[in-house]
């Protein structure tokens, strides 16, 4: 067993991993790295192919790891009354291969649920503790967008100018406009001129399956560079079975499965779990022993509960005019947060954001594109897909989840990973709060796709739960309902961190990326501050 | 007059203008005699039996016929995709054997010939059998791979007025963000919820 001992070994290679190495190596740790999956080549990604839209449906850059069954991948079951079709990529860069780019902020009342609005809990930290690592984050990544929307507190000048609204961009603001609704153009991780040595998009549009040339932030091109030449070492194809403790009950290292299958353990003073929402508790729970003999920091049982993912469904407006959605980039170029704070009239509590998304190409749209309604066969057939490709705009709402303990990941007593590891299971059910909100957001969605001219509204209903993975190691004060504190330090083990969308007290009404790698980079910084404690 | 051509104004005409270019038709629309002919070539080795590749190009031709000067499923080598399909992919080889074979049952029961016996109208009615009986994924395989070997073809975007742009050549041509499309947003107040 290779038993090379490191000041701090990093589980996982994402948005969460990436950074923590990143920042740590940058302040003289001495930091290893062990992902299960590999680099991804460049010139693999389907988006450089003529066949690329049937991603969707097979191959191995799918968005679904039940369905790419790619070496490196676990098995995902989903249970419950709204069983989850969990979707993630396994690689250097992790779930960053497969992702919009969308890149927005919590608002400060995010951190602040229970307080304001009696519900869930409240973080143990708050928006001015991120602030400055939401905008070294920023930097790192690379992002295009806006300062100056009156939504969300000022910040920095975006790294690059906003990406190109399209006329799919220009159409809807004038709808929000007319109905005297906020909207704002969307902060995004892609870059709209040359930065930090990666191009400017290009505006090709396919990159939801992986940007060939750089310019969507992924971790293996913006933080891994970086984080090697500065010393980290990334190991790959190596699954973590467990993580390992010494004779007092500290954590000592990790064991896993390197590409051969053969069991080594990496040694280190301190380890930082970032195995996602869903791979983070699997870990954890596959690390039993006779001091957590139910899962590792688990005493509470609070390891995998309060599962969290964002509601959404898929509402798209018809127009006659050509919108152009497949042009591009991905990304989400403009939103609307006039429903985001709880406003009890409607119904619920807490609130959503409208997205406005750009879509895929005309395989894509034949197939029912995401509100699933095929185009008819036979005669009719031509007139459809004349009518609606390239004539879509899609509202996407993505709404606020609550933490319940009943949604949860578990190890399946039956299915097991290629190395013989048991699977996560993942049981969720949508509340009814969530229900009342995506009904409320559907009516929003068509005031604002009629205002913008739409002939023609389809909705997708509430779709099955599958991304932003949240809430499974939850940070909070208490060890009872909690599993990390506010720096990430396990209650129980004061040398195991977690940081990723696991560690999220509540989930907000945005996408958690930027979150996730501001989140990680404080967690680096107090990992550092406490070096004095790691011997 | 204006007479500068937008992207989408050029290929409108151009798809216009292929119902009068020369070439080999298809019901009216016309592709290039070689790729035609190519397309038509029926595989010596197809994984999938003589009658069920039959029955598989008659069935496309109903569920993607050429009207409204569009090509038919099979004129644009619908056939040799799925083929090249199921050789590749034995699982959706049997979803198609499993298709097509209820498609053939269905119109023995309700017209006491094949399906390849029948006339279109008759077929018509056999494929909208299997549509509505169920289950819906016997229907829904069959369709959703039609769908697939129809519009992952170049000739087809071209007509449908969908640029591809490869990685590597230039994208599309969009226009700059302007910001003056967010002066009505910002004479709004601050919109968010301030907290201690």
């Amino acid at each position: 067993m290779a038993r090379n001992k490191a000041d701090v070994l990093i589980i996982g290679s994402g948005p969460a991993g990436a950074a923590v190495t990143k920042r740590l190596t940058d302040l003289g740790a001495k930091v290893v790295c062990l992902e299960q999956g590999d680099w991804v080549k460049p010139s693999e990604y389907p988006s450089t192919r003529e066949d690329w839209e049937i991603q969707h449906r097979r191959g191995l850059f799918h968005f679904s790891p039940n369905v790419r069954k790619r070496p490196e991948d676990y098995p995902v079951i989903g249970a419950g009354g709204n069983p989850p079709n969990v979707l993630m990529f396994n690689a250097v860069g992790g779930s960053s291969i497969h992702w919009t780019g969308h890149f927005p902020r919590f608002h400060p009342s995010d951190f602040r649920v229970r307080t304001l609005d009696g519900v869930a809990d409240d973080w143990p930290i708050g928006y001015q503790d991120l602030e400055a690592y939401y905008d070294m984050n920023d930097r790192e990544m690379g992002v295009a967008g806006l300062a100056g929307d009156p939504a969300n507190p000022q910040r920095a000048r975006r790294p690059t100018p906003a990406l190109p609204l399209g006329i799919l961009g220009e159409t809807i603001g004038r709808g929000f406009d007319k109905l005297g609704w906020h909207w704002w153009v969307s902060d995004n991780a892609i870059i709209s001129q040359d930065y930090d040595g990666r191009p400017a998009c290009d505006l090709h549009k396919k990159c939801m399956y992986g940007c060939p040339i750089g310019s969507k932030a992924s971790t293996d091109v913006n933080y891994w560079p970086k984080a090697l030449r500065k010393g980290a070492v990334l190991k790959t194809w190596a699954r973590v079975r467990e993580i390992t403790l010494n004779a007092q009950g500290k954590v000592r290292g990790a064991l896993y499965f390197d590409r051969q299958g053969n069991l080594a353990e990496q040694l280190a003073s301190v380890v930082v779990l970032c195995g996602n929402g869903v791979g983070t508790p699997r870990i954890l729970l596959n690390s039993k022993s006779k001091y957590f003999p139910h899962g590792l920091a688990n005493s509470n049982g609070m390891v995998g509960k309060c599962f969290m993912v964002h509601p959404f469904r898929f509402v798209e407006g018809i127009f006659d005019q050509p919108m152009d959605g497949h042009d591009g980039p991905f990304g989400i170029p403009a939103y609307s947060q006039q429903f985001y704070d709880t406003d009890l009239n409607r119904g619920f509590v807490r609130g959503y954001m409208l997205m406005l998304e750009r879509s895929f190409g005309p395989l894509h749209h034949a197939l029912g594109s995401f509100v699933g309604k095929p185009a008819p066969w036979g005669a009719e057939h031509h007139r459809t897909m004349r009518r609606r490709f390239p004539h879509v705009i899609r509202i996407t709402p993505l709404g606020e989840d609550l933490p319940d303990e009943k949604n949860r990941v578990e190890l399946d007593p039956v299915v097991k990973d290629s190395n013989g590891i048991p699977a996560a299971r993942v049981t969720y059910t949508y509340s009814e709060n969530s229900t009342k909100m995506l009904e409320h957001s559907l009516q929003t969605s068509r005031q604002a796709l009629e205002a913008a001219g739409a002939i023609e509204i389809l909705d997708s209903g509430i779709i099955t739960p599958a991304f932003h993975l949240l809430g499974t190691a939850r940070m909070g004060t208490d060890p009872k309902n909690s599993v990390v504190n506010a720096w990430h330090q396990a209650h129980e083990v004061k040398n195991l961190f977690i940081v990723d969308g696991s560690s999220f007290t509540t989930s907000a009404a945005v996408n958690p990326t930027s979150t996730i790698g501001a989140l990680a980079l404080r967690c680096a910084e107090g990992i550092w501050e406490r070096r004095r404690e790691w011997a | 007059m204006n007479l500068k051509l937008t992207r989408r104004h050029f290929l409108e005409a151009s798809w216009k203008g292929s119902l009068l270019a020369g070439g080999c038709f298809f019901s009216g629309v016309a592709l290039p005699a070689s790729s035609a002919l190519e397309l038509e070539a029926k595989s010596t080795d197809s994984p999938l039996d003589p009658k069920l590749t039959d029955l598989l190009r008659a069935a496309m031709d109903e569920i993607i016929p050429a009207v409204d000067g569009m090509p038919s499923a099979s004129a644009v080598g619908g056939v040799h995709y799925l083929e090249k399909l199921a050789r590749s992919e034995p699982h959706i080889k049997k979803l198609l054997e499993r298709s097509l074979r209820a498609l053939d049952d269905i119109s023995r029961q309700e017209f006491k010939n094949g399906f390849l016996e029948v006339q279109t109208q008759e077929r018509i009615e056999v494929i909208k059998r299997l549509e509505k009986q169920g289950p819906a994924e016997i229907f829904g395989d069959l369709r959703d791979y039609i769908y697939e070997s129809y519009y992952t073809q170049p000739q087809v975007w071209k007509l449908i007025g969908y640029d591809f742009h490869p990685t590597n050549h230039a994208g599309p041509i969009m226009k700059p963000f302007d910001e003056a499309a967010l002066s009505n947003v910002k004479k709004m107040g601050k919109l968010y919820r301030e907290v201690s």
